[in-house]
Order: structure tokens, then sequence, then C-alpha cells
């Protein structure tokens, strides 16, 4: 049978999408940035680059690396790690009944973890790796169970949301134009989903070189991105 | 059995990473509690199970029958076996339902009825709740685990399966929908206690879980609205919404939950709603008092199952035994649920048993008096991992569609409190599966 969605449980999934794929990513570039502080030169400011792509203030007032944990485990930051999984239970909890309890499961278990480290101000990210080994889990699930609509919002979410991460992080074109060739399937399968103008648009800029030129420009392809999908 | 009692820890792991939670407010403040869940089940032999399921049925056919019998002739009325105080001026009384026959001329589609085993082992009704009975996903998913932690238990011990609610609600939703649209659950939404269960059970049972602003009336048909406005016909709904919140139009006109003109469609007969509205006339206290009156007046049977032993001091004999034995009886107050309202006169000083005398004598009509049944203990793991008995009851779930059928398992509740009899989840209470043996 068909799964019927009210248009706020098609929001909910493709924000669950977004937030699950969010939080993968960003555990991954979070131990690229502790990796690389090792090496970083004494006088330069450590994960000050990591932190500005994700567009959080580097305020002088704090160290960066007690903003790190900020960005790990602070409820209050909207970009953190913790608010990223705080959201995908916000959008879960309403589609267990389409997710199925497996999958809600692996969303439970993030967020009871990070909830846990937070209180145990843990600053080893390796504590943290069952986080991604989670949400691996939770996209096999969702393969495993989800179907039609449900399972195309999902991953309209999931693939949208990378392609916006690997944007601000300026992965090379051809990742990018990977990832859109994937959207670009969903365009056709679920048009009533997306903005074309908008998505002819971001194609377009796709293609142009200047992308990450400025801060401007990256912050105008991510705006259009992020108005591509209709839900 | 040990072996179950040794994967606890794997059990409650289990459990959490299901959410399986209720929610609570204290002084405003929404927060979600795992529901504390106790390994050692309840186990009911076949033979006692058999009675309990023939008295359970024939309880809800009688209650099935008096519905419409209320909302229609009113004979029992009419042939004095209950007092029209007791119906009309029931706050569940719903005049707006005077008339109309739901689908299928089911009313309560579930019936979570409320017993206790007194140390003879006679099982007696505490309560039918016939409005929004909750509780049956607890036992439900509490056995998946606990199949799952420790399986060489349940290859020991034949023990029915449980897992099959989800399939008897969706096969007596379909039977009340006779194929006019879609099943739904509708939730008041996810700060609501019984969240956990709303959402489960949708999964269990296919149905579409609706929100509030999810479904709208239009040409007296409901529809649930999908993406880009899609409207899909919506023929039956669970619902787990009050009476009261159902439709501002008919009902509390400040409800936001509601579906303004569902009544018009429920008249109509277009949609059928689980349990059926006026369902409250029923399950009230005091009209509790005249269930087995009900059977042999409808079914023109004996009763199976008794109730506690209850006085009403609406009657004057009642009346007087209560004032003077107060102190040895539980006071309850029919407006009152999930044991609220709930005294006993054994815990009370001298001047709150005058107050409470005195609130008796101004409306009698308002209170029941009980004898403390001293129901069994069954015991659980205490939280020094030690075995402590505690006062449990059980909820059995009754499901008529085509048939009335009693599933086989319940919710049994457990007293946190070794000193206490009251067992409900929003009294701290845990629970325990029930284990309905094959043999």
């Amino acid at each position: 049978m068909k799964t019927i969605l009210s248009e706020n449980k098609a929001n909910c999934l493709y924000w669950l999408g977004r937030y699950a794929e969010r939080g993968y990513i960003m555990l991954h570039l979070m131990r690229r940035a502790y990796d690389e502080v090792i090496d970083v030169p004494v006088g330069e400011v450590p994960y000050s680059d990591f932190l500005e792509k994700l567009d959080v203030y580097v305020s002088s007032e704090f160290t960066t690396s007690y903003q790190m944990m900020m960005q790990i485990y602070d409820p209050n930051t909207v970009t953190s790690l913790r608010s990223v999984i705080e959201m995908m239970m916000n959008n879960a909890i309403v589609l267990r009944s389409e997710i199925y309890s497996e999958s809600f499961s692996y969303i439970e278990l993030c967020r009871d973890l990070i909830r846990k480290k937070a209180d145990a101000k843990e600053m080893n990210i390796t504590e943290l790796q069952p986080i991604t080994d989670w949400l691996l889990a939770f996209w096999g699930s969702i393969r495993e169970r989800v179907r039609g609509q449900v399972y195309a919002l999902l991953e309209i979410g999931r693939l949208v949301e990378h392609l916006d991460m690997y944007i601000r992080f300026e992965y090379e074109k051809s990742r990018l134009h990977e990832i859109w060739s994937m959207i670009e399937k969903y365009m056709v399968t679920e048009p009533e989903l997306f903005d074309k103008g908008k998505a002819d648009l971001f194609a377009n800029l796709l293609e142009s070189d200047g992308i990450y030129t400025s801060k401007e420009s990256k912050d105008l392809i991510l705006e259009i991105l992020n108005s591509i999908v209709l839900v | 059995m040990k072996e179950l009692l040794a994967a606890r820890d794997t059990v409650n792991v289990w459990m959490e990473r299901y959410g399986v939670r209720f929610g609570v407010y204290k002084n405003g403040v929404f927060n979600e509690q795992i529901f504390p869940f106790d390994s050692i089940p309840r186990k009911i032999p076949a033979d006692e199970w058999a009675m309990l399921e023939k008295g359970l049925i024939q309880r809800v056919k009688a209650l099935n029958m008096f519905l419409y019998d209320i909302y229609h002739e009113k004979r029992i009325v009419n042939d004095g076996v209950i007092p029209k105080e007791f119906t009309y001026e029931s706050k569940g009384y719903m005049p707006d339902c005077d008339g109309i026959t739901p689908a299928k001329n089911v009313y309560a589609h579930i019936a979570g009825i409320d017993l206790v085993q007194d140390k003879d082992g006679r099982w007696l009704v505490l309560e039918d709740n016939l409005r929004i009975p909750s509780g049956a996903s607890y036992p439900m998913i509490a056995r998946k685990v606990t199949r799952k932690a420790s399986p060489q238990t349940f290859r020991d011990n034949l023990v029915a399966d449980n897992r099959n609610y989800g399939d008897m609600l969706r096969e007596m939703m379909d039977y009340i929908n006779d194929g006019r649209g879609i099943n739904v659950i509708f939730t008041p939404g996810r700060y609501n206690s019984a969240f956990f269960e709303h959402s489960y059970l949708a999964e269990k049972t296919g149905a579409v879980l609706a929100f509030p602003g999810d479904l709208v009336v239009e040409n007296s048909n409901v529809y649930y609205i999908g993406i880009n406005r899609r409207k899909h016909r919506v023929g039956a709904i669970y619902r787990r919404v009050s009476d009261e919140y159902m439709d501002p139009l008919a009902f509390e006109p400040s409800s936001l939950l509601g579906v303004p003109n569902l009544m018009e469609s429920y008249r109509a007969g277009n949609v059928g709603v689980i349990n059926a509205f006026g369902n409250g006339v029923a399950d009230d206290k005091g009209i509790y008092y005249f269930v087995p009156k009900m059977v042999s007046y409808y079914l023109n049977e004996e009763p199976i199952l008794s109730n506690a032993p209850t006085y009403l001091p609406f009657f004057k004999e009642d009346f007087d035994y209560i004032i003077k034995n107060v102190k040895k009886l539980v006071i309850k107050d029919v407006a009152e649920a999930g044991g609220y309202g709930v005294m006993f006169g054994r815990d009370m000083s001298p001047e709150r048993l005058e107050e409470v005398k005195n609130l008796i004598i101004q409306d009698p009509r308002r209170w029941i008096a009980q004898e403390v049944v001293d129901f069994i203990d069954l015991d659980i793991i205490d939280e020094n991992s030690n075995p402590s008995p505690r006062k449990c009851d059980l909820r059995a779930f009754v499901v008529t569609g085509r048939e009335t059928k009693v599933w086989k398992s319940g919710l049994t509740r457990f007293s946190r409190d070794p000193h206490s009899f009251v067992v409900n989840s929003s009294q701290g209470g845990g629970f325990k599966d029930t284990w309905v043996m094959e043999k």
C-alpha cells in the first residue's frame, strides 16, 4: 500500500534525512579537524577554519578548543552536533510508523549517547564513534525497510545536506556533480517535490568556476540549494 | 525463567533504544520517563484464562448493549434497573449522541477492563475503561524484547503469543471502516503522555498517524490532507483524544485539537469513530456498580465476573454503611481517573475523614465506596535486585469488531511503593508482561 503523508510529515522526513547526514558528516569533519590540529603551527588558532565553515562566529573571548566543545555538546548552539541530533529526534519521533521502530532506535541511541557524553564533558572524540556507526546503521535500516515517497524524501534530504556540507567545506566540483546527479534522478520520479526554476539555477551555478571565490558566492549557491526542495 | 531475570539489564537497554516511554507533566513542564519494566511476568494458567476470557466477553457485550440502549430506547432506565441519576446526569453522557448508531453498532471497540485477583484466587473487576484505554503497546514491545533477550525462556514456557494485537486492531478497524477509506490513529501530538503508544500502534496496524490539523470534513466526509493538499477519504478513526476535544463545533469550542464538523460526519454514518462518542457514560465509576445487573438484564445470564464489593451513597442503605465504616473503605471520586481521587479511609486523619463524610453527604452521586480488596502480591525485582512483593492489577484488552475477542495478554501494573495499592503509571507505577499459558 502506498504510504500517505501529510505535508508536515513530508517536511519531517526531509529534515530527518538532512539532520542525519549533517550529524554524520559533521563528526567525520570533526575527526579530521582534530587530526589537523596536531600539526597546527604555534600562533595559529586551532579549529577556526572548521568553525567558520559552519558559520559559527569565532569569538576571541573563549579559546577555540572551548568553542569546539560547545560545537559538539552545547544544546543552545543551533549548529552543534548535539542540536543536530536533538533535531534528528524531533523529526523522527513523529515518524515511527513511516520509518519503523528499528530505524527509529538508532536515532534514539545517538540521542542518548550525546546526552550522556555531554553530561560527562567527554572530550575524546573517539567516544562518539558509535554515533557514526548508528547513523550508518540507520541508513541501512531505511534502505532495508522503507520504500516509495517516504524513502525518496529521506534520501533527498540526505543528498541535499551532503551537497550543502561539501560546498561549505569546499570539496572538489566532481564530488558535487556526483551528488547532484543523484538528486536529479529524484526530480524525474518526484517532480512535485522540487522547484524546477531553482534547480536549473543551481545546476548553472554548479557549472560556473566561481563558487568558492568569495563568501558571497558560496552563500548564494547554498541559499539556492536550500530552496530547491518544496517541503 | 532464571535466564530471563539475568537478562534484565539487556531488556531495559532494548526498551530504552525503542523509546518505550511515557510523558508526564510536572509543574507545567513535560518530561519523558521510562515506564519501569519488571522482568518477572504475571502468569495466568490456561484454565483460569478461559474463565476470564468468557467473563470479559460477556461483560463487554453487555456494556455495548447498554450503550446502544441508553442512546436509543433507554429500556434499562425505564425498567428501573438503573436510576436515571446515573445515566443522564453522568459527565460521560452525551445528549448529542442520542439516536446515533455508530458503524456496525459497536461502541466499545477497545475496552480496557481493570481487574485484581484476591487472595482466594477470584478475579474482581475494578473498572471498565471504554473511552481511550491505553497500555497495550507496553506488554507488546516488552514481549518482543524479552523474546530477543531470553529465547530459552520462551522455549521452556508455552506462552500465548501476544504480538498479534496490531493485527487484532487492524482487523477491527477494517471491519468498522467497511472500505470507505483509510484507517487513521488520531493523536493529540507528541507531547501526549501516551504518544509512544499512538505511534507504535500506528506502526503495527499500518494506519496513518494523524495529528491535529491533518483531518478535515467536507460534504460530511472526513479527509486526511496529504502532500499538495491532496485529500484522502478516511473510513475509520481510532482517536486517542477525549470526546469533548474531538469537534469544537459540537463540543468544547476552545479545542484546537479537534476536527470541525466531525460529529456531522459521524452522525451521517460516513466515518467510524473508535471508540464511539459518548462511551463515558458506561465507564463512569457510578455506573460500574450496575454492570453485573446489565449482564443479567441484556443477556439473561449470570455474570461470570464480579465487581469488587461496592457501595453507592446514593442508596440510603449504602449511604448509612459508608458513613459508619468510612475508615475501612476506599472512597473514589467518580469524575476522576488515572488513580486520582482515590482515598483510603485508613490513611486519613480524623479531620480528613469528617471532611470526606461531608463531601459524601453534600453530593452522594459523586462518590462510590469500595471494600479494600486485599489483592495478591506479585514479586518484582526491586532496586537492590531482590525479589519483593508488590500490589498488581491487570488491564485486559477486549476488542470488538465482527466478534468480541480478548487479547491473550494484558498490562500488569504494579505499585513501586511497597505500601501502596495505587498502580497507575501516572502515579509512578511500573509494568510487567502478562503471560497467558497455553497449557
